[in-house]
């Protein structure tokens, strides 16, 4: 490799492994795989970039010393969460709502099952983020305003003045119970944070007087929106993990600094951006492991000119679907993860209980058969250490996977045990054929992936036909053409780095900030133009604040003013309604009736292509309920490598042989092929099956796989 | 030529389900499921498509709402219906409504729809009206028939509760109306739209006959918008699988399910006969004058319940003895017994992915004609006999609690008693503005029960809406502006307390801000002062009852901008009128409902519910349990003494050697204060004799008296002459 060449570097740990994409200035790509040290993620950290490394012939200090950019999402967050392992958390909070955190709006079910939610004897709630003895309410009341609009208060509206001297009492109380961080929350707090300051104010008072450390978080800094459980969750979930979290990223970053490298480590924050482990709200990483593959789907939907991407991630126990909608990621608001609901901006990722350690449930009185919830996880099925079939049990004896080459042969998997299994637990109760019975599961399970998918389709008015599906994960090419056969898509790709595909998403994020604050804008038809443009003046002035306060950060940063560049948007919904809908506008600041129509443009736009037109409501008027701005700088990205394309015919070292497998009803020949074998310009015809160490693609004779010039494989119907 | 299949009327499809059962104790006779037997890996798979389509038809829909009871409390389904009118598949939310839907098409057939107004594709039905099959006024159906090469094959289907129904108090729960004339706007079925799209007029009738136009009519627009959609899905479906496939497996769908079902409870119960009895109390007296005498009174209401568990895993549930039909809001027909009691079936044993009504078809029911839940005058009023009906709920939650106790199924337990609160709620601001609105976060979130091995959780569950959800009160004040939020707690102590104590209440305050010219409230409170449904179990202790304040003429105002605090909660805003820091011209406490009460700036607005009921004795309770909730203030160390036993020394911790002393002491007490069961019988059956009650409980034995099996079981007790009459 060249003397000047330079090195991106991108991990993603997950619960099981660390996968690392390393990336050449050139394009050349070479991947890692690692245990995950929950204990000390630096170990696995180097030990995935080591295995990258290596198969170039390098040093990760060699790699180290020349890269431009080194980006890590890891798990020490959830870990944080699951072993309990937070800050001792104080909280001030408006007097009357210290039971808040426990109460938790009796959110108990969150990540259940349909079955488990009507059970209810399995509801729990989440532990305790913050104890009760440390918590301490303060008398105040911030006044949210009123959809009657001008016919009561206004919001932010002081109803009840703050009794400070309870703040005073509350803070050293907390200090004398030995609180490591303070969260202070005010109901209404997103209106008007002056009581939430305040008590920040009084708190740093009070701890330096105590000659402590101690810092504060206010509510309205984490998330000046509405829903009071919501952003409590955000700002509790916040002081109870960050600063562990960062403590474990920074050591990583030590160790990476100790090898040469010389810049800031980077993470990934729940809403795709890039941010280095010193951002202060790190507590939006939280939820950021499976944002990886999406943003990886971003940078090719982008790379591809294909602004609609459905982006499917299959493993052994992850099935999540992501999508990309004129080359934007949705945004949900208030995501779930853990058990908690909390609120802040996250692309919106489904995750369904189907991945290939799922379970398979046959009930022989009625005749019923379940797949999931539970997975069993690495012990994979009955062909490796599990005593219940999964799916990837299936997967086995019916063909499609290749025994002796299971995770490149690393594994000895035993197929007579799953297909007795198989018939015991399955097929002889349910009275069946095992083989048939065992495809007809693979329908059920892909038919709940299709119904997911359309219903995220259709739930926002877009049509499947207009999107590419791109598959990755360790599972996802095993099981697309099943996929393939009950929904329609313009195309289905699958990338080679497919079994590591989040940890080049990870590479390929962008760098920037997002901001969201609640406002409260009305526009209806019977509004004079001069106050419709005192709204759209209003709303020019909050996106300048949102404005400063990137520019502001990014500068802290190591930015320049000028590298900064700004992306804007709104959430609008008719006036009466509770739900709000999100879109990014062309105008980031309103100087005429025609830029305040723009925008309603936009609302509308976005709604009609969701719903009958029988549910627009504009009579009503809008309102604005929030807007966003997004402060983005330029970062490395890695780059994709063409290759000069060659015959159909693949070349003959990368024929395997043959292999029988049962697939609509009879057992055919397919012909086998070593996928890195496989040149730009093949093409592979059906029946066939592509083996790599770490996924399998197969192949109906209905179908066969195109592989362009950058390698990538296209799926396609003969 | 009818609609149906081989060209059957409605009407005949209809009957034809009822006799088929009749005669073969099967769903539409399927005595064999071939379909599930052939391939029970495609029939899984057509009947996921079918409950997929619902829930993405609630996903797309649910978000156009403006009512925060559809949005956040879930009182919001989505239902695919075969012809016949049993809900095949439902979205996730309220799922009790379905068993509404046979009765609401069997009305539809009965009145010869089919011929007028007609019953053509893409017509829009609707109907509240609990005459016909929906609970009370506040659950609204909309419903789309599905037509398949001219063939009707089933009905898409919307439902809501709305946030007022435009009776004569605010809201949706309405506790005072005298007839079906003074519930609100009350729809028999009718139809309101035609080529998938609702009729103009219609929102004219949301907009002129209720208070909330804005929330209705959008609600009416969510449900139309999402039986569209699901429409258009079915029909997919049914091009994939085949026309015959789909009528025969919606039919297998039911027949399988509802052998599911009696399998769990062949499996899990003891079969049996359990008995259960609840009372409710109404009280008019004085509030209506002479504008209505016959509702110028207060009830005692009977209402007993025997569940038969029939060892075939069949249920039957008798309520002879139930008080009569009257003149109030109570009354309700016997969908509405179905559809609400259901919720105490989903977590018991109907817990499944797939919702649907074939719990219909393994539950009997003796509902006697003339009683409040079988009302005989067609003007019954019904605005919230549901609200009666839920103490019926807990029949299943808690008998088949002990059915499952007794062959050792712990876990599966789930002791439930009624205790919730919901408002309504209306005025003019200022400048003359009317608005309405109204809130269940008290309903939709609560405590579980004690099980006999571990304490309830609070806020934890809720029976009418399985993913319980108190929602955000930055939604509610936004939209009622006048009602300030300066508490929402778990109040301690309050619980129904055990050797597992049940999962502590919700105390919420409210101060009224600025109401303008005029604002009423009107409270549905479901312990009605008896907690007679919260029973405790094993030796525990019944839940707490309702609390609903209104504090009228408060010093509020003066406190504030003194800079005070101000109280959180009913025990704080007692303790502080008693010390004089608060000031009230007036104080107006019920343990339950109350009346439509008008409310002044400054005045609070003080509720609380949602405990629940103990399990086990209270002096078994372990110390470390009683120490943890010392640590936590769940509960007070004089309450830790005097109901649990349990002294504590200075530092939080129990003195097991003082608590052993004390403990034995209150066991002696209690064989001191009890009285030999003969004595006991012979002093309460001279008050028998003597017909020595209170009014109220006089006219209920009167009234309970009517039935057979009640004056049998009452003279057998007590021992009176053969000519004792009431």
């Amino acid at each position: 490799m060249a003397e000047d060449t330079k090195y991106i570097v991108a991990e993603d740990a997950g619960g099981s492994m660390t996968d690392c994409f390393l990336v050449d200035t050139e394009g050349n790509f070479s991947t890692g795989k690692f245990m995950t040290n929950p204990e000390d993620e630096s170990i696995s950290y180097m030990g995935s970039l080591k295995d990258a490394a290596d198969r170039w012939g390098m040093t990760s200090e060699q790699i180290h010393q020349k890269a431009i950019s080194c980006t890590y999402t890891g798990t020490s967050m959830i870990n944080i969460l699951v072993t309990q392992g937070g800050a001792n958390v104080g909280l001030l909070i408006t007097r009357g709502f210290e039971h808040l955190p426990i109460i938790e709006r009796g959110l108990t079910w969150i990540g259940q099952t349909y079955e488990d939610i009507l059970h209810q004897q399995l509801h729990e709630h989440t532990p305790w983020l913050v104890q009760p003895k440390n918590i301490r309410g303060v008398s105040e009341r911030i006044g949210i305003g009123s959809y009657y609009m001008n016919s009561h208060s206004f919001p932010g509206t002081v109803i009840i003045p703050m009794v400070e001297a309870e703040a005073y009492q509350g803070i050293q109380e907390l200090l004398d119970n030995g609180v490591e961080i303070i969260a202070c929350m005010c109901l209404g707090s997103y209106t008007n944070p002056m009581h939430e300051n305040r008590m920040k104010e009084i708190a740093l008072e009070v701890i330096a007087k105590n000659g402590k450390e101690t810092p504060v978080v206010t509510s309205s800094e984490m998330c000046a929106v509405p829903n009071e459980t919501e952003r409590l969750k955000t700002l509790l979930v916040q002081c109870y993990i960050q600063e562990t979290a960062r403590k474990a990223l920074i050591h990583v970053e030590d160790s990476a600094k100790a090898e040469g490298y010389q810049r800031e480590l980077m993470t990934l924050l729940g809403y795709g951006a890039a941010a280095t482990v010193r951002y202060p709200k790190l507590a939006e990483a939280v939820a950021s492991g499976p944002t990886g593959g999406l943003l990886g789907g971003k940078f090719l939907s982008e790379f591809l000119k294909q602004p609609n991407m459905v982006c499917w991630d299959l493993g052994c126990t992850t099935c999540d679907i992501g999508l990309i909608a004129g080359g934007l990621m949705p945004v949900n608001k208030s995501p779930e993860f853990a058990g908690h609901k909390v609120r802040m901006p996250m692309i919106a990722i489904d995750c369904l209980g189907a991945g290939c350690s799922h379970v398979v449930h046959a009930d022989a009185a009625s005749g019923r058969i379940t797949i999931g919830p539970e997975s069993v996880r690495a012990d994979l099925g009955t062909m490796y250490t599990s005593d219940i079939v999964t799916i990837g049990d299936i997967d086995l004896t019916l063909g499609y996977v290749n025994p002796d080459y299971y995770l490149g042969g690393t594994i000895q998997i035993d197929t007579d045990r799953a297909k007795s299994e198989l018939n015991k637990q399955v097929a002889e109760p349910l009275g069946q054929d095992i083989y048939d019975v065992s495809l007809k599961i693979l329908d059920l399970l892909h038919a709940k992936v299709a119904d997911h998918m359309n219903g995220i389709l259709l739930s926002k008015g877009l049509n499947p036909a207009e999107f590419t599906l791109l598959v990755y994960g360790a599972a996802g090419p095993l099981h697309l053409w099943g996929l393939d056969r009950t929904i329609n898509f313009a195309e289905v790709i699958v990338v080679p780095w497919a079994a590591v595909f989040s940890s080049f998403g990870v590479a390929a994020a962008e760098y920037f900030h997002r901001y969201d604050q609640a406002v409260t804008f009305f526009l209806t038809s019977d509004m004079p133009d001069e106050i419709r443009l005192m709204m759209g003046g209003g709303l020019s002035q909050a996106w300048a604040g949102l404005e400063e306060r990137g520019y502001q950060e990014l500068e802290a940063e190591g930015f320049s003013r000028d590298q900064v560049s700004f992306r804007h948007g709104i959430s609008c919904r008719y006036i009466g309604q509770l739900s709000n809908w999100e879109v990014p506008v062309e105008v980031g600041r309103v100087e005429s009736i025609d830029d305040l129509n723009k925008i309603i443009g936009a609302f509308e736009t976005n709604y009609t292509n969701i719903y009958p037109s029988g549910a627009r409501f504009p009579e009503a008027g809008y309102q604005i309920t929030e807007i966003y701005v997004e402060a983005a700088v330029d970062k490395p990205k890695p780059i994709i490598q063409s290759y000069p394309l060659q015959g159909k015919e693949p070349p003959k070292e990368a024929y395997k042989g043959d292999r029988k497998a049962y697939l609509d009803g009879e057992w055919m020949t397919f012909k086998t092929y070593e996928q890195d074998l496989l040149e730009a310009g093949n093409r592979i015809d059906g029946p066939a099956i592509i083996e790599h160490t770490q996924t399998t693609t197969l192949i109906p004779p209905q179908n066969y796989v195109e592989v362009d010039e950058y390698k990538f494989m296209h799926y396609r119907r003969k | 030529m009818g609609i149906c299949y081989q060209g059957k009327t409605l009407k005949e499809t209809v009957d034809e389900r009822e006799q088929l059962f009749a005669k073969t104790g099967h769903a539409y006779g399927l005595e064999k499921l071939d379909l599930v037997e052939e391939d029970p890996a495609t029939f899984m798979k057509f009947q996921m498509r079918l409950v997929a389509a619902c829930i993405n038809a609630r996903e797309t829909a649910k978000l156009i709402s403006a009512n925060p009871m559809s949005m956040v409390q879930g009182e919001l389904l989505f239902m695919l219906a075969n012809p016949e009118g049993d809900v095949i598949s439902a979205s996730y939310g309220l799922a009790g409504h379905i068993q509404c839907m046979p009765f609401i098409i069997k009305s539809i057939a009965d009145l010869g729809f089919e011929e007028d107004p007609e019953i053509n594709e893409g017509d829009i039905f609707h109907c509240n009206d609990p005459m016909y099959g929906p609970p009370h006024n506040a659950d609204n159906y909309t419903w789309l028939p599905i037509y398949y090469d001219e063939e009707l094959v089933g009905w898409t289907v919307g439902l809501n509760h709305i946030v007022d129904v435009g009776g004569i108090q605010p809201g949706g729960l309405g506790t005072i109306s005298t007839s079906v004339f003074t519930d609100g706007f009350t729809v028999p079925p009718t139809k309101t739209g035609a080529n998938f799209k609702q009729h103009k007029w219609w929102d004219l009738h949301w907009k002129r006959r209720t208070r909330t136009e804005m929330f209705n009519v959008l609600d009416d627009k969510m449900r139309s918008a999402g039986i569209v959609v699901l429409h258009d899905r079915i029909k997919e479906i049914i091009d994939e699988f085949g026309i015959d496939y789909y009528r025969r497996g919606l039919r297998e769908i039911i027949e399988r399910e509802r052998r599911v079902l009696v399998n769990r409870i062949k499996s899990l119960a003891v079969p049996g006969k359990y008995n259960y009895l609840h009372f409710d109390w109404v009280g008019y007296k004085g509030n209506l004058g002479r504008l209505w005498p016959a509702s110028n009174r207060n009830w005692m209401l009977h209402k007993p319940a025997e569940l038969n568990i029939r060892t075939d895993g069949t249920l039957l549930t008798d309520l002879e003895g139930l008080a009569s039909e009257g003149e109030f809001h109570c009354n309700a027909y016997e969908p509405a017994v179905r559809m609400l009691t259901s919720l105490g079936m989903w977590p018991m044993f109907a817990y499944t992915e797939t919702i649907n009504s074939s719990l219909l078809y393994m539950t009997d029911w003796n509902i006697p004609p003339g009683s409040m839940f079988n009302p005989q005058n067609p003007w019954a009023g019904t605005v919230m006999g549901l609200g009666l009906v839920a103490g019926y709920i807990f029949i299943f939650t808690n008998t088949l609690s002990y059915a499952y106790f007794a062959r050792g199924y712990l876990e599966e337990t789930f002791p439930q008693d009624a205790s919730g609160i919901g408002y309504g709620i209306s005025g003019v601001l200022g400048d003359g503005l009317q608005w309405a609105g109204g809130d269940m976060g008290l309903l939709t979130c609560v405590a579980e029960g004690a099980t006999p091995y571990h304490d309830g959780f609070p806020a934890a569950v809720c029976s009418p809406n399985p993913a319980s959800d108190m929602g955000e009160l930055e939604v509610t004040e936004f939209l009622m502006p006048t009602q300030v939020n300066i508490g929402r707690k778990l109040i301690q102590d309050y619980c129904g307390h055990g050797k597992f104590r049940g999962g502590q209440g919700i105390g919420v305050l409210q101060m009224v801000n600025q109401p303008g010219q005029f604002l009423q409230i009107a409270t549905f409170g479901d312990t009605h002062g008896l907690g007679a449904c919260a029973t405790g179990r094993s030796g525990g202790y019944p839940t707490s009852n309702n609390v609903v304040m209104y504090v009228h003429g408060t010093n509020m105002r003066a406190l504030l901008a003194e800079g005070k605090p101000y109280p959180t909660d009913f025990v704080e805003v007692q303790e502080w009128i008693k010390e004089g820091t608060l000031t009230a011209e007036s104080v107006e406490i019920y343990n339950g409902s109350t009346p439509t009460v008008q409310m002044q700036d400054g005045d609070l607005y003080v509720t609380c519910a949602g405990s629940r009921g103990g399990w086990g004795d209270v002096l078994e309770r372990r110390f470390d349990l009683i120490e943890e909730d010392l640590e936590y203030g769940w509960i007070s160390p004089e309450c830790a003494k005097t109901v649990y036993g349990a002294v504590t020394n200075g530092n939080g911790k129990i003195d097991t050697k003082a608590s052993d002393a004390l403990r034995e002491q209150m066991r002696n007490r209690r064989k001191e204060r009890s009285v030999d069961a003969k004595e006991w019988w012979k002093q309460e059956r001279q008050v028998v004799l003597d017909k020595n009650w209170h009014e109220d409980a006089r006219n209920m034995f009167a009234d309970a008296s009517k039935y057979e099996k009640f004056r049998k079981q009452f003279h057998g007790m007590w021992q009176v002459p053969e000519d004792y009459t009431l």
